[in-house]
């Protein structure tokens, strides 16, 4: 059961009546525990195990992790002038390596876990590479069925506990809380990777039926549809058809299809978003948003801050600046005076960080060395832009280019735009092997055609009408966004038009979308 | 209860919509030259005086002729059959056409595809959703045998139109729609030779098979088919309705791509007879060689306008003999005649 398939929708109905009823408003939170335990074993009853053992351990870990802070708190509290500094400091430092001991169970256990059923095979592939080189004994790849949301639950799960760590927030004490925290249904497949700060909240809390939520939520729902039915599936089938037959397309035709690729891949995920959030706006919950028109991104860094903005900003928080801070970085810092120039020695730090991440970034997408790779090619034009945006500034002023030049800010959307294309030549292909082979066709092979096989390979015309038409009010709806919340803007405009709009949207995706075995099929980003 | 008001006021307008839109796109983009408009039509015609229904895949919809069947017998038939049609499909159409009129008999042109066929595809599954006339049995074709992703395929495909921006398209579906014709419901083909019956005009040009040496078998029922076919029996048992499970001629090259057919006959022929019903394979027809020979088909496994004309002289004649009581072994042997020069 998909989020888009018609028995989600029938059995979120379902759901939301119970949610309702007035004499279990006080247990909403529990009806929305069952509804998401009910979808998880929908899903797989041998997922069960490992989302129970992070919900367990998250709990544990973040109680214990809590009780420490208190502990501190009072005992600092009570001995208020009464202590040494180096006694406080001392009982400051004992507090911090327990917790850090917790801490470091936590993430072992959820990160192990994560590793084991998502890389195991991944490492098994690699080892057996380099050592039948040498002999003959192979490792058997293990059978194991990666558990439905497993990334993203265990982000979110080590995100709340590094925050009660932190003392951002407060751990929970209820275990079944805990246990919907984690599993919460609409986002538990793609995300968004919530933070209990501003999750927890509104998921514990009680919810009355509000027509606003629901309409706002079913408007949500639909136009997620028609990205997903109308964009996102229509552009699968040719799209698959470049990059499967790679070595029968020019390297035009191939960019062309990391250009498709990028925009399939951006409608089918912000589809999911805005149908997770849909429904979970009509029981009240308010999901955080994970995309902010990354297509209108005038920098590659700007693009990370608009395209899946849960990931990279968890990614920020809790690797980036810890990295940053952590003592190989100070090492390296200090290494990097000595032989640098001081502008890029101070960004040494930084640029380790940066690394990491995007490896980790890379890494987390796909147990694969096209996603490693990917990530890697991210990291390092986000560093090479960091260490040359002086150089680029000097450029900028001696070309006389103003940043609020229209025309710059479009070419430099552009560039963007073509450049994350570009580099989607690595999760578009089916292999690592093959995104290199496809990266040289592009670039030794790339001779500009007219012919519309050319452009669009094996699309029936008539199919690519229904693009275009797609594509054309995604992008109206989006330059809208730029400048207002759409939202805002419907509100003001009278009842007939609104419908109007709705009717048009309601019929495209009856008309013009792939549904039927289309719509049942999986969101791609499912799969990370 | 003003939320309750809201929501039913906006659902309600919501459908309304939705009818009127798939209404207005049917009538658009639904090919006027296409059997099956002027099939349904015609169905919804003939219902209260249905006495015997013709089921089945594309095989029976082109082998078995009313008119050839009832001038014969006396009878008023139709022939309910849609490509591929899968066993489920064929038992919710004898089930809402027994509803509806006073069904004595019904002939089955079983297929071994659609009996084999674990999945049906849902252009099929439409096929048969859109010749079902009672909202009942509709709901309970949909809630059955299909995905929810199904239903809304099934419930909408008047919209699944490839070619929205043909002009052309739209403009001889209009004009021949508005017509008189259609109006009075001629099919603008010479193909539709009426109630469900399609002839075809083509010559099978493939290759003619003398004797067949592959006996090399895999073919099996699917379980789901096996026991909608068994429902089928037992349903029309319990209703006093004839039934007869008949294996309609195929070309030579057709037999040879079956591997055994034998397979297929004995498992046919053991369930009819554990269920009491009349089995009739006409692949085992005496002189199935000689009088079905290529120029009787349209391609490798559909009887052409001819040769379905001829076979339902001869399923009539069969039939009017079994009906009388007369031996009608002198029809069939007991093995295919493309098999006997082969042991």
């Amino acid at each position: 059961m998909t989020i888009n398939s018609m028995s989600f929708l029938v059995f979120f109905l379902g759901i939301a009546i119970v949610y309702y009823l007035p004499f279990l408003k006080k247990y909403q939170w529990a009806v929305l525990l069952v509804a998401s335990y009910l979808f998880y074993f929908f899903a797989g009853t041998d997922n069960f195990i490992y989302i129970l053992v992070t919900t367990m351990t998250t709990h544990f870990s973040a109680r214990m992790i809590g009780r420490k802070n208190k502990q501190q708190e009072e005992w600092l509290r009570e001995g208020k002038g009464r202590r040494t500094k180096e006694e406080t400091a001392g009982y400051k430092a004992r507090i911090k390596s327990e917790k850090n001991r917790i801490v470091f169970f936590d993430i072992a256990v959820n990160i192990g876990l994560l590793i084991f059923v998502k890389y195991s095979n991944f490492f098994i592939f690699n080892i057996n590479r380099i050592v039948t080189l040498e002999s003959n004994i192979e490792l058997k790849a293990l059978n194991i069925l990666i558990p439905l949301g497993i990334s993203y639950y265990t982000l979110q799960s080590i995100g709340y506990v590094l925050d009660v760590w932190k003392g951002k927030t407060q751990a929970e004490e209820n275990l079944l809380k805990t246990a919907l925290f984690v599993s919460y249904f609409p986002q538990i497949t793609q995300g968004p990777i919530g933070r209990f700060a501003k999750l927890a909240p509104q998921l514990f809390g009680v919810h009355r039926f509000s027509w606003q939520n629901l309409s706002f939520g079913c408007q949500r729902i639909l136009w997620g549809f028609f990205k997903k039915a109308v964009i996102a599936d229509r552009m699968n089938s040719f799209v698959d058809e470049i990059f499967l037959h790679y070595e029968q397309h020019s390297g035009f035709t191939l960019f062309l299809g990391c250009i498709y690729f990028s925009i399939q891949a951006y409608a089918d995920f912000s589809a999911y978003m805005d149908i997770a959030s849909g429904y979970s706006q009509i029981l009240g919950i308010g999901l955080e948003e994970n995309f902010k028109r990354p297509f209108f991104s005038q920098s590659l860094a700007e693009y990370w801050r608009r395209w899946h903005i849960t990931l990279s900003s968890w990614f920020r928080d809790y690797l980036f600046y810890p990295l940053s801070l952590s003592a190989p970085a100070v090492k390296l810092s200090r290494i990097g005076r000595k032989y640098l120039p001081a502008r890029i020695a101070k960004l040494v730090p930084s640029v380790y960080a940066m690394f990491l991440v995007w490896f980790a970034t890379g890494f987390w997408h796909d147990a694969s060395w096209r996603y490693i790779l990917w990530g890697i090619a991210n990291g390092v034009i986000m560093i090479s832009s960091m260490c040359l945006s002086e150089q680029f500034q000097i450029w900028k002023e001696k070309l006389h280019i103003r940043e609020e030049n229209k025309f710059w800010q479009f070419f430099r959307r552009l560039r963007t735009f073509l450049l994350i294309s570009l580099l989607k030549v690595f999760p578009a292909a089916s292999s690592t092997g093959n995104s290199l082979r496809i990266l040289k066709k592009i670039v030794t092979d790339f001779r500009i055609e007219l012919s519309y096989q050319a452009w669009f390979p094996g699309l029936i015309k008539n199919y690519l009408a229904y693009i275009l038409f797609g594509l054309i009010l995604f992008l109206m709806v989006g330059i809208k966004q730029e400048k207002e919340p759409f939202r805002e803007y419907m509100e003001k405009k009278p009842f007939a038009f609104r419908w109007c709009l709705y009717v048009i949207i309601l019929c495209a995706i009856l008309s013009f979308g792939m549904f039927g075995t289309g719509l049942s099929g999986g969101f791609e980003y499912a799969q990370y | 209860m003003r939320n309750i008001k809201k929501i039913a006021v906006r659902l309600i307008l919501i459908l309304l919509v939705l009818f009127l839109f798939e209404t207005v796109v049917e009538f658009l983009y639904r090919p006027y030259n296409r059997y099956s408009l002027y099939a349904i039509r015609e169905l919804k015609e003939c219902q209260g005086k249905i006495d015997t229904l013709f089921l089945g895949t594309s095989t029976a919809y082109r082998g078995f002729s009313p008119d050839v069947f009832d001038e014969c017998l006396e009878t008023f038939s139709f022939n309910a059959a849609t490509a591929s049609q899968p066993v489920d499909g064929t038992l919710a159409l004898l089930k809402d056409q027994a509803e509806r009129n006073p069904i004595e008999r019904v002939v089955i042109g079983v297929s071994q595809r659609s009996l084999a066929k674990e999945e049906a595809y849902v252009e099929r599954k439409e096929e048969v959703y859109d010749r079902l006339l009672s909202l009942k049995e509709k709901i309970s074709y949909l809630a059955g045998g299909c995905t929810s992703e199904e239903w809304l395929d099934m419930i909408f495909y008047s919209t699944r139109v490839d070619k929205y921006l043909d002009a052309g398209q739209i403009k001889g579906n209009v004009a021949y729609k508005l017509s008189d014709a259609y109006k009075e419901n001629k099919a603008p083909m010479n193909t539709y030779r009426g109630r469900g019956f399609l002839a075809g005009e083509e010559v099978y040009l493939g290759k003619s098979y003398e004797a067949i040496t592959k006996r090399k078998s895999t073919w099996q029922a699917d379980h789901a088919n096996e026991k909608a076919l068994i429902e089928i029996m037992e349903y029309c048992r319990e209703r006093e309705i004839e039934l007869i499970l008949v294996f309609i001629p195929v070309t030579g090259a057709q037999i040879d791509s079956y591997k055994d057919i034998s397979v297929i006959h004995d498992y046919i022929q053991e369930l009819a007879d554990k269920y009491e019903t009349v089995f009739w394979d006409f692949n085992y027809y005496v002189r199935l060689k000689e009088e079905f020979s290529n120029d009787m088909f349209n391609d490798k496994k559909h009887l052409n306008g001819a040769g379905g004309m001829y076979f339902s002289q001869l399923f009539a004649e069969v039939y009017k003999k079994y009906h009388n009581g007369e031996a009608i072994d002198e029809y069939f042997l007991d093995i295919c005649p493309y098999y006997e020069n082969s042991y």
